[in-house]
């Protein structure tokens, strides 16, 4: 082989290995970014040298952790005295940095990174602009949950970032075999989104199901995790939730082992868990921590405060207005005395009472702290005391109201299908009397029967009745005694745990989980 | 024919036990008491006895997807449709007018029947438009309130009556011309025929319990009737709720027949749901699955019961009118026919 030979050798050599990467033009790059987020943005772009070639730096102010990202990065790549193709490989050696570098070739795709906080080093004549990702931003504190307070039990609750969220998941669940899917949804809000799953304990087929329901997202913004939540249900205009919700890890992992699915949305604390039974608004975490005796009469106060909360305004009408001659002599006596001079029948005056409630109860939430005494003074005795010393309102109705809105808030998931529902309750009681409470009550029976969240029948494992998940029921089972996963949600694998000592255990039919016609 | 007749084997009893007890622990005691005297609990008992008998048949039937199966021949399906058309029909207008009666004289006070007509069919409508698993599942629920109640009465029951009140038996042709007469209140199954259902492995000791409260219920309930106003009975309208007046409570409170009230309320609604969705479907099967079928049923059965039935005297000569011979030929010879054919059609696969 002649020299000349093979100097046509090395330069083609050297030719195709500049032919063989696209050249980035840092000007047009920087150019297409600036046009895309306008003048008026927080854009931060920084113009440099790296190894004598022309670099910028662009990032979004506030979103990046700049010391690190100076010391470990910045100061590196401008120390460089020369670059070689591929420039990644040279810049990966000399800067220190805990995420992978990508390289990006496409500039929609560099602009959607980059509002996403990432930053990105644009070096003219690149194989590509390189993506660092050294996000820093503020971000709320764990602290405990106002509506899932505990007496024993984890007091973390999730916070709006999601990276945070799925940590304080993994820190519960130290298992390769968690899952994080993780996806974009709305144009403009770009929000993350990671579906969580143990692989070996849910069932694949839901999985595929909600990254289907996920991905087919078309929106604008998604703002908070009731968004993704409203397109993850079957009737989204129903009253009553189809997907359940959690602000706390520990109520997380517990479902995720009994085969749900997780949900996290960055930028809301709640916690998409599915599939959902109404039977779960029902059951605490504090449950699990203590005795089953206690857990067990806890559930059923809960019931019983559900039910009054929903029912006994009504029952209350009902009986005051139409079936009086059902209510015992001595308690009838009291209230005939108290009502004789209302002006308005008890449907009416329930109704008012409701109103009023409903109202306090929302300003309650609104109103600066340091109004709450002088809220609380207005509502106990204006409104309570005065009201029935007026002769406005009868005591009962006030004793119902305030039992009433007592239970609603017992079950906080369902206090606000339970607000609603009661005062349906209480129009239908006051037209109908006990025959309305009856068919309304049949009527809601029957609709909460006909839905399912995911396969899973939403009143299980009540109806259809499962009697095996009736271990974890209104009469709760000690921690030990539950040794499978629920039938009533869907799993690849039934059993939880064994003991020494235990025969096979029975893992029942596997199909009996969404109540379909496998046998109960 | 869609899913939404699928049910278990628990749900398809529950069905049957609503379906049974609820029209006859009404008015029923009191017509029997009035044709056969004391013979009566023994008439509810002997065609309790042919009702379970049927009962397993309905059964054999909805494990092979009921009656409207799509393995049966579609002639079959419409002369079907056409007999069961006819059976709930008449049974609707005369339940319905029993349902009216009953709450506008012991629920309410004297209210007219359009209310209540109006109030009732549509809560009809709309669970037969859900279909039966979901009614299925609503009856799992409602049973605990039944089965509640029923204890609750026991426990604090009060025997106040003589035995002797349950004799004499009177002739064999008195107890045939009592049952001729009341044909309409006996064999509740026929909407069970539509019912697919899958077979029963596990909860055997509840589907045994269901069977034989579903056998015994209506006879105890008039044994207890006769027991306790013997002769006076014949003046005794709506006997489950009359039985609460002998309640221990009753003495103390004065009445205590709430948990009775609601209890009946649920089954008779169930009870009346049941012929509501047999009459949709099968109207259904006929000229096709509309949209304005329940709509248009609904407003012919409020007609019917407001201004037909009008009041007790009306629906009770309706009931016991000719067109009984009619309802007894379907209620009793539609699921051997129905038996026959799907066995068959099941033995050559």
């Amino acid at each position: 082989m002649t020299a000349t030979t093979v100097a046509v050798f090395v330069y083609f050599r050297l030719s195709c290995a500049k032919i063989l990467y696209m050249y980035i033009d840092c000007k047009e790059w920087t150019d297409a970014i600036s046009h895309a987020f306008g003048e008026d943005s927080d854009m931060i772009t920084l113009q440099c040298t790296v190894a004598g070639k022309t670099a910028t730096v662009m990032f979004l102010d506030g979103f990046i952790d700049k010391e690190t990202f100076e010391n470990n990065i910045l100061r590196p790549v401008k120390n460089l005295d020369a670059l070689e193709y591929p420039y990644l490989d040279t810049i990966r050696q000399a800067t220190l940095h805990t995420t992978p570098i990508e390289v990006l070739t496409d500039s929609n795709t560099g602009i959607s990174k980059l509002a996403s906080g990432e930053i990105l080093l644009i070096i003219d004549g690149a194989e590509g602009v390189l993506m660092f990702s050294e996000k820093d931003y503020k971000s709320r504190a764990i602290a405990e949950p106002p509506v899932s307070s505990v007496l024993r039990g984890p007091r973390e609750g999730f916070v709006e970032d999601i990276k945070t969220n799925v940590t304080m998941l993994r820190r519960r669940l130290a298992t390769p075999d968690l899952r994080l899917v993780n996806t974009q949804v709305g144009k403009y809000s770009g929000t993350k989104i990671c579906v969580a799953y143990i692989q070996g304990v849910v069932e694949p087929d839901l999985v595929q199901k909600v990254l289907n329901k996920i991905n087919s997202i078309n929106i604008d913004g998604i703002i908070e995790s009731s968004y993704v939540a409203r397109f993850l249900e079957s009737k989204p205009t129903s009253l009553f939730n189809q997907v359940g919700d959690t602000e706390k890890p520990d109520i997380l992992t517990a479902k995720m082992l009994e085969g749900r699915i997780a949900v996290f949305v960055d930028g809301s604390p709640a916690v998409l868990t599915l599939p959902y039974v109404l039977y779960e608004s029902f059951q605490a975490s504090e449950d699990y921590y203590v005795k089953s005796y206690r857990a067990s009469l806890i559930r059923w106060a809960r019931l019983f405060a559900m039910l009054c909360a929903v029912i006994l305004p009504a029952i209350h009408v009902a009986l005051a207005q139409f079936q009086y001659q059902t209510i015992p002599f001595k308690l009838l006596l009291p209230i005939a005395t108290s009502s004789y001079s209302l002006p308005l029948t008890p449907a009416l005056e329930m109704l008012f009472v409701l109103l009023v409630f409903e109202v306090l109860s929302e300003t309650s939430i609104r109103m600066p702290k340091h109004m709450g005494m002088a809220l609380s003074v207005v509502g106990a005795i204006v409104l309570g005391q005065t009201a029935v010393t007026a002769g406005l309102l009868s005591t009962q109705t006030v004793f119902v109201i305030a039992v009433s809105t007592i239970g609603v808030y017992c079950v906080p998931d369902e206090s606000n299908s339970a607000s609603v529902l009661r005062i349906v309750f209480v129009a239908l009681a006051g037209v109908l009397g006990l025959l309305g409470i009856v068919l309304a009550t049949i009527a809601l029976l029957v609709y909460l029967s006909s839905m399912d969240s995911f396969g899973t029948a939403y009143l299980a494992p009540f109806a259809p009745l499962v009697t095996h998940d009736l271990q974890d029921g209104f009469i709760k089972a000690e921690v030990v005694q539950i040794k499978t996963r629920p039938y009533t949600i869907p799993t690849s694998n039934r059993v939880r745990m064994k003991m020494k000592n235990d025969k096979k255990v029975d893992t029942g039919n596997q199909n009996q989980a969404h109540g379909e016609q496998s046998d109960d | 024919m869609t899913d939404d007749n699928k049910v278990y084997a628990s749900q398809f009893l529950q069905f049957a036990f609503m379906s049974t007890v609820a029209f006859k622990v009404l008015m029923l005691p009191k017509y029997l008491a009035i044709a056969t005297g004391a013979t009566s609990w023994l008439i509810m008992a002997v065609m309790s006895v042919i009702e379970l008998g049927y009962l397993a048949l309905l059964y054999f039937i909805s494990l092979r997807g009921g009656v409207y199966s799509d393995a049966l021949p579609t002639a079959f399906k419409k002369i079907a449709s056409v007999a069961i058309i006819v059976c709930c029909s008449v049974k609707l207008c005369v339940f319905g007018g029993e349902f009216c009666s009953y709450v506008g004289t012991s629920v309410f006070d004297g209210v007219n029947w359009l209310y209540i007509a109006l109030a009732l069919v549509p809560c009809l409508a709309y669970v037969a438009t859900r279909g039966l698993n979901s009614l299925g599942r609503a009856c799992q629920i409602l049973f605990w309130v039944i089965a509640f109640t029923v204890i609750f009465n026991v426990f604090f029951a009060r025997l106040e009556g003589n035995a002797y009140n349950l004799l004499p038996f009177g002739s064999l042709t008195d107890a045939v011309t009592g049952v001729d007469k009341h044909i309409v209140w006996f064999a509740d199954f026929t909407p069970l025929l539509l019912v697919c259902s899958s077979s029963a492995k596990r909860q055997r000791a509840m589907s045994i319990f269901t069977i034989i409260l579903t056998a015994v219920f209506p006879t105890l309930i008039t044994i207890f009737f006769l027991y306790s106003y013997g002769d006076g009975a014949v003046f005794v309208d709506n006997a489950i709720s009359r039985l609460t007046d002998f309640h221990l409570l009753a003495t103390i409170m004065g009445k205590a027949d709430l948990f009775t009230v609601v209890s009946w309320l649920i089954l008779a609604v169930v009870k009346l749901s049941l012929i509501f969705y047999a009459l949709v479907t099968s109207i259904s099967v006929l000229i096709g699955k509309h949209q304005v079928t329940p709509f248009v049923l609904s407003a012919l059965i409020i007609l019917a019961i407001v201004f037909a039935m009008r009041d007790v005297d009306r629906y009770y000569a309706f009931g016991t009118s000719p067109i009984r011979y009619a309802v007894g030929a379907i209620e009793y010879l539609l699921p051997v026919v129905t038996g026959i054919v799907v066995g068959r059609k099941h033995a050559k696969e």
